[in-house]
C-alpha cells in the first residue's frame, strides 16, 4: 500500500511574545496509507492538532516556521504557494473540526454549504449539480435530503458533525484530518458518528488522520496509533499492541487513565506521574440506617417557553419531571444522562440555584425548596452544600487571585480575619495538591487540571457536608481527568463527604459512585446500587448507554 | 501587570502619556511658571505700557507681538500675555474635564453595574431614561440654560460667580455624559452575569454586594478606563466650544475657547493669536485620544501578549 499522507521530520515553531520561537512540534514522521485510520493521541499541548493543521498547510506563514516535509497524494505542502494549497484543500485533503457549530456558517443552509464545497473544486459544475451532490452526500451521512434547506443551528450536535463529515467527503478526498471530531458529543452519538466516518473511509479508500486525547475512542476506531508528548512522537504501532503491550510508560498511563467498565471501581487511576498505581480495593460505602442527608421528592422544573408570533401564552418547557432522589450521608450518588436529560438542572435544584416548579427539597430534614428565591435560606444552605463546576475556565473569576477565589465561601460564612483566611487557603491548596506559594496567582496561570483543583479547594473551604460535582472532569484531558478523579475520591474518603456526582460518562460514574441514577428527557429512568445498575440494568435505555460506553 | 508592560511597549502610547503628563504638570505648576516668567494672566500689559499695541489695539511687533518679553505675543485689544493665558486656560479646561469625567465614571459605573446585574424592571426604566437623555439636544440646552441660571440665581447687575459657572458646566456634562458608559457597562455586566464564575460565587453563599464589588467590578475595569480616557478629551473640546459660543466660562477667567473666539474676530489682522490656542487644544486632545487608544489596546488580551 502506498501512503497518501506522508509526513517526514516535521517541525513547527510559533513566534511567541517578544519574538521568541516556541517549538510545538519537533521531528514528527508519520505515514497514512489509503483506507487506513491512524490515531494521533496526546494531551492538550502535545502538538497533535498542530500536526493536523500542518497537513492542510493551514498555519499562518507570518507567525509559524515549518520545516520538514508533508506530502499529500504526492504533492508537497510545506512551502507550497497558497494557490496550490487551495487546490489541495477540500479536494485532496479535508478537515473535520471539533466544534461543528463554529465551523459551519450560521447564515447559509447546510445544503448550500455542501454545494459550495463541491463547486469550489468542480469549476464546470452547475448549481443544480451542486445541489444534487449535496443532497446525495446528506443522504449518505444519514440526514434526509429534505433537510438541506435547514440552517446549522436547527440540527443537533451529532447531526451537525455528520454535516461536517459530509462536507469533508463531498469531493472524495484522499485524506481526512479529523481533529477531536466527537469530543463534545454524548457517548451514543459519538459512537454513531465514528462508525459513519470509519464506514465512509473504507468505502472510498480515504485515509483518516484521527486526532484525539482519548485513548479509549482511538482504540476502538483506528488501525495504527501514534502517541505524542511535548511535540514528539514517543511511540507508534498497531493500536491493538499499544493498548495491551505499550513499551512507553506514557502510553501505558494514557491507556490506564480512563476508567472503563472493567476497571475496579474506586481504584486509583493511572496518571503520567504514576503509570502503575498500587490500589487497595475500595468497597462501596456502607448503607447507614437513618434519614438521608439530602432528599428530592417529586421535583418538577419548568422553564418559560419561547414566545412565538401567537398571542397565546407559550407552553412551558419541562426540564425535569417528577424526580425523587436520596443522598445518604457519606455516600456518593452518580447522576447519569446525556445532554438535555435534566441532570444538571436537578443538581442546581438541590444546590438552591434553581427553584423547582413543584416538589420538595430537603436537606438534613429541613425543607429548603425555596432557597433559590430566599437569599438568607440559600446562604444557610450553602454553608453545608458546595459545588464543583464543569468548566474550570469559566467557573473561576479571571480577575481574582487564587486566594480570593478560594476564600470566597469563608468570607460569606465565617468570621475569620484576613490572616486566618489566608492560612486556610494555603492549607486547602496543599490538600488539593497545589503549591502554597501560588496563592497570589491568577487563574490563567494554571492548567485546566490545576484550575479544577482550585475549584475543588473552593468547594471544600467551609467544610461542607455535601459536595455537588457537575461534570467535574468532562472538560479535562483523560490523563488529567484521572488525577482529578483520584483527588476527589481521596478527599471524599478523608473528609467523609457525601457527593452528588453528575456525569454523562458511565465508566467514570461506575468508578466513583456507590449509587447510580439514570435520567433521560427529564425523567428518572432507573436508580439503585452501582453493581445492580451496571450488572443488571432494568431499563432498555441504560442497556443502550452501556452498550455505547467504552 | 501585563497591561502595563503592553502599554510600555507601545511607543505612540508612551509618547501620548508623556504629553498628557506634561500638560498636567504645566497646569498644576502654572502659578510657579508664571512667577518665574514674570507675567500674570490678568494684567493688561498692552494698555498699561505704551508702544506695545497700536491705536487699533493690534500688537506693534510682527507675529502677534512675539518678543523676548512676551514669548507667545500679546492679546489684541486688552493686551494680556498669551503664554500666561494659555497656561491658566489649561487649568480651566482640566478642572472642568477632570471633575465632569470623575462624576461620569462614578455614575456610569454604579448605574451600569447595578442595572446590568439586576435586569428586569430596573433595566427597562434605565433604558428609557438613557434614550430620553440621548435624544436631548445638549448644546441647545446649555445655550438656553445659561441665561436662565443667570437670571434665576444671580442678582441683576452682578456677575455670575466663578464657582457657579464651573458647577453648571460640570453638572451639565455629567448629567448627559454617563449614558454611553452606563450602557456599555450594562451589556458587559449582562454577559458576565451569565458566566459560570458568578454562579459559582452565588453557590458558595456570596452576597449581592460581594458579587457586584468583588466578582463583577474587577472584570469591567477595562471598559471603564477606556471610556474615561476618551471622555476626557471630548469634554475639553466641548468646554472650549461652549466658551466660544459665549455660554462657558466668562471673563476674566482665562479660557481656550474664548481665546479662539477672539482670535477669529481679529484673524485677518493678527492670525498668530489664533494659532497658539488652536494648536494647544489640538495637541492636548490628540495626546489624550492616542493614550485612550493605547490603553484600549493594552487592555485587550487579543492584542496584548
Amino acid at each position: 500500500m502506498s501512503a497518501v499522507l506522508r509526513i517526514r521530520d516535521l517541525s513547527v515553531s510559533f513566534t511567541g511574545a517578544r519574538g521568541a520561537l516556541v517549538r510545538a512540534v519537533e521531528g514528527v514522521s508519520l505515514e497514512v496509507a489509503a483506507g487506513e485510520v491512524l490515531g494521533l493521541v496526546g494531551e492538550s499541548g502535545s502538538g497533535k492538532s498542530t500536526v493536523g493543521l500542518a497537513a492542510l498547510g493551514l498555519h499562518d506563514p507570518a507567525r509559524t516556521r515549518i520545516e520538514g516535509s508533508v506530502e499529500v497524494a504526492g504533492t508537497e505542502v510545506v512551502g507550497a504557494p497558497e494557490s496550490r494549497l487551495r487546490g489541495l484543500r477540500g479536494s485532496r485533503i479535508a478537515m473535520v473540526f471539533q466544534d461543528a457549530l463554529a465551523a459551519l456558517s450560521p447564515f447559509h443552509t447546510v445544503g448550500a454549504q455542501l454545494a459550495e464545497a463541491y463547486r469550489v473544486h468542480h469549476k464546470g459544475a452547475s448549481r443544480a449539480e451542486g445541489r444534487e451532490r449535496a443532497a446525495a452526500m446528506l443522504e449518505r451521512v444519514g440526514i434526509a435530503a429534505a433537510r438541506a434547506g435547514d440552517y446549522p443551528h436547527q440540527f443537533s450536535g451529532g447531526m451537525r458533525q455528520r454535516v461536517m463529515i459530509a462536507a469533508a467527503l463531498v469531493n472524495a478526498p484522499d485524506v481526512v484530518v479529523a481533529d477531536e471530531p466527537t469530543t463534545a458529543l454524548d457517548a451514543r452519538v459519538q459512537r454513531q458518528v465514528l462508525d459513519l466516518l470509519a464506514e465512509l473511509g473504507r468505502e472510498n479508500g480515504t485515509a483518516v488522520l484521527f486526532v484525539s486525547h482519548d485513548m479509549g475512542v482511538v482504540g476502538d476506531f483506528t488501525d495504527r496509533t501514534a502517541v505524542m508528548r511535548n511535540g514528539r512522537v514517543v511511540e507508534e504501532g498497531t493500536t491493538a499492541r499499544l493498548l495491551t503491550d505499550a513499551s512507553h510508560p506514557y502510553t501505558r498511563a494514557l491507556t490506564g487513565a480512563a476508567p472503563t467498565l472493567a476497571t475496579l471501581p474506586g481504584s486509583r487511576l493511572a496518571t503520567v506521574d504514576e503509570p502503575a498505581p498500587v490500589t487497595p480495593p475500595r468497597p462501596a460505602a456502607p448503607v447507614v440506617d437513618g434519614p438521608p442527608l439530602a432528599e428530592l421528592a417529586g421535583i418538577r422544573v419548568e422553564f418559560p417557553g419561547r414566545r412565538g408570533l401567537s398571542v397565546r401564552r407559550p407552553e412551558p418547557v419541562v426540564a425535569v419531571r417528577d424526580v425523587s432522589l436520596r443522598i445518604e450521608p457519606g455516600r456518593t450518588l452518580g447522576l447519569v444522562g446525556e445532554s438535555g436529560s435534566g441532570k444538571s438542572t436537578t443538581a442546581r435544584v438541590l444546590a438552591g440555584l434553581q427553584r423547582p416548579t413543584a416538589g420538595t427539597v430537603r436537606f438534613d430534614g429541613r425543607d429548603v425548596s425555596d432557597a433559590a428565591r430566599d437569599t438568607a435560606l440559600r446562604r444557610e444552605l450553602s454553608r453545608d452544600v458546595q459545588l464543583v463546576f464543569q468548566d474550570p475556565y469559566a467557573s473561576l473569576n479571571p480577575r481574582r487571585t487564587v486566594e480570593e477565589i478560594v476564600t470566597t465561601p469563608l468570607r460569606a460564612h465565617t468570621r475569620m480575619d484576613r490572616d486566618e483566611r489566608r492560612e486556610r487557603a494555603a492549607g486547602l491548596l496543599k490538600q488539593v495538591g497545589l503549591a502554597e506559594d501560588r496563592l497570589d496567582r491568577y487563574p490563567h496561570e494554571f492548567s485546566g487540571g490545576q484550575r479544577q483543583r482550585i475549584g475543588i479547594a473552593r468547594a471544600l473551604a467551609v467544610r461542607p457536608r455535601l459536595v455537588i460535582a457537575d461534570e467535574p472532569v468532562s472538560a479535562l484531558d483523560v490523563s488529567v481527568q484521572a488525577q482529578v478523579l483520584n483527588l476527589l475520591m481521596d478527599l471524599r474518603d478523608e473528609l467523609g463527604l457525601s457527593l452528588l456526582f453528575v456525569s454523562h460518562d458511565l465508566a467514570v460514574v461506575r468508578h466513583v459512585c456507590d449509587e447510580v441514577a439514570v435520567m433521560r428527557g427529564g425523567v428518572l429512568v432507573e436508580s439503585g446500587e452501582r453493581d445492580q445498575v451496571f450488572e443488571a440494568p432494568s431499563s432498555e435505555y441504560t442497556k443502550e448507554l452501556l452498550a455505547a460506553a467504552y | 501587570m501585563s497591561t502595563i508592560r503592553a502599554l510600555r511597549a507601545d511607543r505612540t502610547g508612551m509618547a501620548a502619556l508623556c504629553a498628557v503628563l506634561l500638560f498636567v504638570v504645566l497646569a498644576l505648576a502654572a502659578p510657579l511658571i508664571t512667577a518665574l516668567y514674570g507675567k500674570n494672566a490678568t494684567e493688561h500689559y498692552g494698555q498699561n505700557a505704551p508702544g506695545l499695541l497700536s491705536p487699533e489695539g493690534l500688537p506693534v511687533l510682527p507675529n502677534g507681538g512675539i518678543s523676548g518679553e512676551f514669548w507667545f505675543g500679546l492679546e489684541p485689544g486688552l493686551g494680556r500675555d498669551v503664554f500666561a493665558q494659555l497656561l491658566y486656560g489649561m487649568r480651566t479646561s482640566l478642572v472642568v474635564a477632570v471633575a465632569a469625567t470623575a462624576v461620569i465614571a462614578l455614575l456610569g459605573t454604579v448605574l451600569g453595574l447595578v442595572v446590568g446585574y439586576l435586569g428586569g424592571l430596573a433595566e427597562r426604566a434605565f433604558t428609557f431614561v438613557c434614550n430620553v437623555l440621548l435624544a436631548f439636544p445638549t448644546l441647545l440646552l446649555l445655550l438656553a440654560l445659561s441665561p436662565v441660571v443667570k437670571t434665576r440665581f444671580v442678582d441683576p447687575g452682578e456677575n455670575e460667580p466663578v464657582w457657579m459657572q464651573f458647577t453648571v458646566l460640570i453638572l451639565v456634562f455629567a448629567a448627559f455624559g454617563w449614558v454611553p458608559l452606563a450602557m456599555v457597562l450594562r451589556t458587559t455586566v449582562k454577559s458576565l452575569r451569565e458566566r459560570e464564575f458568578i454562579e459559582a460565587a452565588r453557590a458558595s453563599g456570596a452576597s449581592r454586594w460581594h458579587i457586584l464589588v468583588r466578582e463583577l467590578l474587577p472584570n469591567i475595569w477595562a471598559p471603564i478606563l477606556v471610556n474615561v480616557t476618551l471622555t476626557l478629551p471630548g469634554i475639553v473640546t466641548a468646554e472650549a466650544a461652549l466658551s466660544y459660543l459665549g455660554v462657558g466660562i466668562d471673563e476674566p477667567v482665562p479660557d481656550w475657547g474664548r481665546m479662539i473666539s477672539r482670535g477669529a474676530e481679529v484673524f485677518y489682522d493678527d492670525p498668530t493669536y489664533m494659532v497658539f490656542p488652536g494648536v494647544t487644544i489640538l495637541v492636548f486632545v490628540l495626546a489624550f485620544n492616542l493614550l485612550g487608544d493605547a490603553v484600549r489596546d493594552a487592555l485587550d488580551p487579543r492584542t496584548a501578549h
